[in-house]
């Protein structure tokens, strides 16, 4: 089990005029199950992309282990050991599963046995279900088996923090349970999971901690009974949908 | 090897790359016993090194070694002595002695650029402030105030920062303008201090012309805007407008006159709509054939497929024109009998005078051609429900369909009207130029300097640009000290312009700021 | 069952793809390396050949930039003049910066040591392009890359007193063989051997773990990048890379090897769309594909110069002649540009990528995993997200 310490102090970000991260700050030290809600436009994504590199932050510092990784370049933040998904899935069309697996295996340990990287993709592939596709291009999955291989990619990573961005919008329910498996399969092996999601059921009954931002900022942190019931939570719901 | 003086500045110079060698290796790794809060980036520490060593040599690696958090500033500081430093030394031998040095230190332009932009954004980063246009900000005061663009933007990018810019850019015109008089001082755009009228002609030329360059420009813009794409035959059509016009008007006399048994004589102009309309059709069956599939999905990795696609399209209309037409250079009648139109001299002061201007027939009336044809494109966009319908499909393209529009009749019109302005452009200059089959390779250059100028997709910013585009050239051509480097170097005054505009704010002038 | 596919059993049951596509490949090899020793033909054919390996080089290393890096550069022209301009003032003038304490004399620098200069300095260009180039995409590189490139072309054209200006500029000869045959010769294999290396070095690139990010990159720069993959660092490097390959190339066949003279037309963007007509030809994300249509490509277009068809049963054209003869002109390549449009259109991995990936057996393995492939329990219950 590796060491887990990802902290955000004061992160902001800026769009010429509008604030989309509103300095936010919360850390991860624990291998904890960590869900991530917010109406539409409450920076969720935005935060992502801050955290993985995508974005450089207008203001404010991000540690992950002791690293400085705010502003550094997503492969960058990756080898430091936080893994994410895209919410519109992004698989590398044409090449196949076990090159989508490979890519990052390579990347993570360039010294690696070529052979030993192919085994543990099978591994990966088949607790994801989907090792009869091992030799297929990635364009010929359906959605949800995309949704899979994007999972299965990140574990060749072996990141201490993962960060799942919509990981159930668009899949059909019995692929959900795969991805409940995975989840908890993960989660057990001593990683940090930030679960973003729009399906409140999945983020309460999964996680152990929740995060909710509104406008940009950060409303309220902790167990999901307590933020369930937190009046400025509510206030930020009301008049948005709940009910799944 | 050659030594011309045993212990120069440049020897203590050539140290300098291998201190700031040891200070990339070394300085990194000197942070193993800090406390991790005040722990340093690794990149930034790099850049430490390198600055530091070169200019200090193993002082400034000590300093950094000992006082990290002095690094930030301290590599500031350090940077822009060695810009002062080393653009003096180069300057110093490469000037004329009898240019004003100072004049020189302000023209170190590109450095002051390269430093500007390179420590402007980051410090704004470090103190939380909008960094929003800095970069360009940066870059354009960088290379016309030199190091006085610290001062001004430290604190905030000034808010005005459009209007700014464009003084900031004018300031830089003037300065390559002083460069030109000081170069050259038999240079005509210089001369005697009143006299503008040459520069007015210039700028008269470059207006003209500028028109049916920015006719051109709205032409790939509007495909840009609809379709997502840039179209690489756009010269081609251009040119083969051109010709379409050319044999139209060969032969249509003619052959009208044989069928009436009357003698009728073609009017010039109407070589332009045929040529338009002709390769309306063209660009009609080439995007339903070539281009629907890619938006119907079918196409892999779409981007690049569209980019190959119109090259090839391009390839192909080019070469048949060449084995139809040969390379033998042709131009069409002129449009009006007028040879020129003459603004008569005018006297304002005893020693200010301006005029007399003159400017060809022929491109008055392209100029005409190219001021009705976007005006009645504008009044199309804005007026006409078909015109609407491209507007809303090139802002949200799920939107207008949900309203009724149809996408791919949309994506069809958008493409077939780019082709036609660009052929109708061509078939307005084929009078004025000698028409090859390889005219549309400079033409298309300049519309992508345009489109990119103003911004792509935005049919204002190509207005503009082609005109802006159309008096540059015009000035750089007419005042460049050696006039016959002036015109070769015409179209490599927008390509600079261009290549700079990409680099630094790919969203141009006019262009939609992405999210 | 077709006449095809029975084919395909026979040679599947006896010999094996794999080993009937080396065994042409040793013919084609062996093909080449006895071609100049053949005193019936001309010198005028091995120079079409001479030029053939020449584009085989430019246009696999483009195929490797564009079609496996997804790099979609139309500098690639721009860099070749780099090299061959750079070798040819070198060895002209020499290098002096007296102050810096590096003189390079005329006589000091042997034609090699020019080639090798010309090469460093294009690949020190491509790292400077390169490197501009990290923020740009699609269209917007396609752009940049053909200003910078037309701004070479102009630069060469205009600065006449040191570059020669549309004259060109005649680099130091690489060989100085008396003997016009000898002297083919010995070009012959110098640039075939030249071809192989080239290809041989991007090949083995493109078959290590830095083939598959590039590819990753291709398809995905995004997600490639939060998988780990460094692009920063493999973008410039396919350019530096690419770029000292052309360069190498360019000094090389101008040293009056291939061409007596580097000329600026020679660097206009419609050179380059050969470059690129004949690597989709070809197949654009596979070396070896690119490279047979460039030489293919070459060939035929050379041989097309003048297309003579002998009538049969005696009949003859007006002018009493028994030939139907075209001077075909321009129509070859405008024929040749509906070729590469269709290419494009219907066989988006070219004409000869197919016929390999045959020999080579990939498409089999294909067929038995979508045989293997169980009826589909995963189907998505929402329409599925097309990626943009």
């Amino acid at each position: 089990m590796s060491e887990i310490n990802l902290e955000l102090n004061r992160i902001a970000k800026r769009f010429g005029g509008n604030q989309a991260v509103d300095h936010v700050s919360f850390s991860v030290t624990e291998p904890q199950l960590i869900g991530m809600i917010g109406p539409n436009g409450a920076g969720k994504t935005t935060l992502t992309n801050l955290m993985s590199g995508m974005l450089k932050p207008s203001s404010g510092t991000i540690y992950l282990n002791g690293r400085r990784i705010d502003g550094r370049a997503p492969y960058d933040v990756t080898r430091a050991g936080l893994g994410r998904t895209f919410q519109i899935t992004r698989a590398l069309n044409r090449m196949t599963v076990m090159e989508n697996m490979m890519v990052p295996g390579l990347a993570h340990e360039p010294g690696a046995r070529q052979s030993d990287l192919e085994e543990r993709a099978r591994q990966i592939l088949s607790l994801l279900t989907i090792d009869h596709l091992t030799n297929e291009f990635s364009r010929a999955l359906s959605g949800g088996q995309r949704k899979l291989l994007e999972l299965g990619r990140l574990l060749m990573l072996d990141p201490s923090v993962i960060i799942l961005d919509e990981p159930f919008a668009g899949v059909h329910p019995r692929l959900q349970e795969t991805i409940y498996n995975y989840i908890h399969r993960v989660h057990e092996d001593g990683k940090a999971i930030i679960l973003i999601s729009h399906n409140m059921g999945a983020v309460f009954e999964l996680s152990q901690r929740l995060i909710v931002l509104n406008f940009g900022a950060l409303i309220a942190d902790g167990e999901p009974q307590q933020v369930k019931n937190d009046p400025a939570v509510i206030d930020a719901y009301l008049g948005h949908d709940e009910d799944d | 090897m050659v030594i011309e003086d045993s212990l120069s500045v440049w020897w203590l110079l050539l140290a300098g790359p291998l201190w700031a060698a040891i200070g990339l290796y070394v300085l990194p790794r000197s942070q193993g016993k800090i406390k991790r809060d005040e722990r340093i980036d690794v990149s930034r520490l790099q850049i430490a090194g390198l600055i530091g060593g070169f200019a200090l040599g193993p002082l400034g690696l000590g300093l950094f070694y000992l006082l990290p958090e002095m690094i930030r500033r301290a590599t500031l500081i350090l940077g822009i002595l060695i810009a002062v430093f080393v653009s003096s030394q180069v300057l110093v031998r490469v000037s004329d002695p009898n240019v004003p040095s100072v004049l020189w230190l302000v023209l170190a332009g590109p450095l002051w650029a390269a430093l500007a932009s390179y420590f402007i954004p980051r410090h704004y980063h470090d103190v939380d402030a909008d960094d929003n246009n800095a970069l360009t900000a940066a870059a354009l005061g960088g290379f016309t105030i030199g190091p006085l663009i610290f001062g001004l933007m430290w604190k905030h990018t000034p808010k005005i920062s459009r209007d700014w810019m464009i003084v900031l850019g004018s300031l830089g015109a003037w300065q390559i303008y002083t460069l030109f008089a000081i170069q050259n001082p038999g240079n005509p755009c210089v001369q005697a201090p009143f006299q503008v009228t040459y520069l007015a002609q210039q700028t008269a030329n470059g207006v003209v012309i500028g028109c049916i360059y920015s006719l051109m420009a709205v032409g790939l813009t509007l495909i840009y805007s609809v379709q997502g794409i840039v179209s690489f035959a756009h010269g081609q059509l251009y040119m083969v407008g051109g010709y379409f016009s050319f044999y139209f008007l060969l032969h249509a006399g003619n052959i009208l006159s044989e069928l009436t048994g009357n003698e009728i004589t073609v009017n010039p102009i109407w070589g332009i709509p045929v040529a338009g309309f002709i390769v309306f059709l063209m660009g009609a069956a080439f995007e339903r054939g070539f281009l629907k599939p890619m938006h119907d999905g079918l196409i892999e990795r779409a981007s690049e497929y569209a980019i190959l696609i119109t090259f090839g399209f391009g390839f192909v209309i080019e070469y048949t024109t060449l084995a139809i037409a040969g390379p033998f250079p042709q131009r069409a009648n002129r449009f009006i009998e007028i040879r020129r139109f003459t603004f008569p001299r005018t006297q304002i002061t005893e020693d200010f005078s301006f005029g007399p201007l003159n400017i060809i027939g022929d491109r008055a009336f392209a100029m005409i051609v190219g001021i009705v044809l976007i005006f009645g494109l504008l009044y199309f966009l804005q007026r006409t429900w078909t015109g609407r319908g491209l507007r809303a499909t090139s802002q949200d393209k799920q939107a207008a369909a949900v309203t009724g529009i149809n996408p791919t009749n949309m994506n069809t019109l958008a493409f077939a009207l780019g082709s036609m302005l660009a052929a109708m452009s061509g078939a307005a200059l084929i009078p004025i130029f000698a028409w090859v089959p390889w005219v549309g390779a400079e033409m298309v250059g300049r519309s992508y300097v345009i489109v990119v100028l103003g911004g792509l997709g935005s049919v204002p910013g190509a207005l503009f640009g082609g005109i802006i585009v159309g008096i540059v050239e015009a000035l750089g051509a007419g005042c460049h000290p050696d006039p016959s480097r002036g015109a070769a170097y015409k179209e490599a005054f927008a390509l600079l312009i261009f290549a700079l505009v990409l680099l630094l704010k790919p969203t141009g002038l006019f262009g939609r700021e992405p999210h | 069952m077709g006449l095809f596919s029975r084919f395909e059993r026979a040679i599947d049951d006896g010999i094996g793809r794999r080993k009937l596509g080396y065994a042409l490949l040793a013919l084609v090899i062996v093909f080449f390396l006895w071609f100049p020793n053949d005193t019936s033909q001309s010198n005028y054919a091995k120079t079409v050949f001479i030029s053939g390996f020449f584009y085989a080089i430019m246009s696999s290393s483009w195929a490797l930039l564009a079609g496996i890096a997804g790099q979609f550069s139309f500098g690639h022209m721009a860099f070749m003049g780099i090299g061959a301009y750079v070798a040819g003032l070198i060895a002209r003038d020499g290098l002096m910066f007296a102050t810096l304490g590096i003189a390079i004399t005329p006589d000091s620098i042997s034609s090699i040591g020019a080639i090798v200069i010309g090469t460093v300095v294009a690949g020190l260009v491509g790292l400077v392009i390169g490197w501009l180039l990290l923020r740009l995409r699609a269209a917007y590189l396609a752009l940049f890359t053909i200003a910078f490139s037309e701004l070479f072309r102009i630069a060469m054209l205009t600065e006449y007193d040191y570059t020669g200006g549309s004259n060109g500029l005649s680099l130091r000869p690489l060989l100085q063989v008396a003997d016009v045959d000898t002297a083919r010769q010995i070009e012959y294999y110098l640039m075939f051997g030249l071809l192989i290396a080239c290809l041989l070095v991007m090949y083995r690139v493109v078959q290590s773990p830095i083939g598959m990010f590039l590819r990753a990159m291709r398809e995905d720069e995004d997600a490639a990048s939060a998988l780990g993959v460094n692009v920063v660092r493999y973008k410039i490097l396919v350019f530096v890379f690419t770029s000292m390959i052309v360069g190498l190339a360019g000094a090389i066949f101008y040293s009056d090897v291939g061409s007596e003279r580097i000329i600026p037309e020679q660097l206009e963007v419609l050179q380059m769309s050969l470059i690129i007509a004949y690597a989709v030809i070809g197949g654009m994300e596979s070396l070896f594909g690119a490279a047979a249509g460039a030489f293919i490509s070459r060939y035929l277009l050379e041989a097309m110069r003048e297309v003579v068809i002998t009538l049969p049963f005696g009949l003859t054209m007006a002018d009493g002649s028994d030939a139907f003869v075209w001077e075909t002109g321009a129509w070859r390549f405008a024929l040749f540009g509906l070729v590469m449009v269709f290419t494009l259109r219907y066989m988006r991995n070219g004409l000869l990528y197919p016929i390999f990936n045959w020999f080579s057996g990939r498409d089999l393995i294909m067929k038995e995993t979508v045989a293997k492939r169980k009826p589909d329990e995963h189907d998505m219950a929402l329409p599925e997200d097309r990626d943009e």
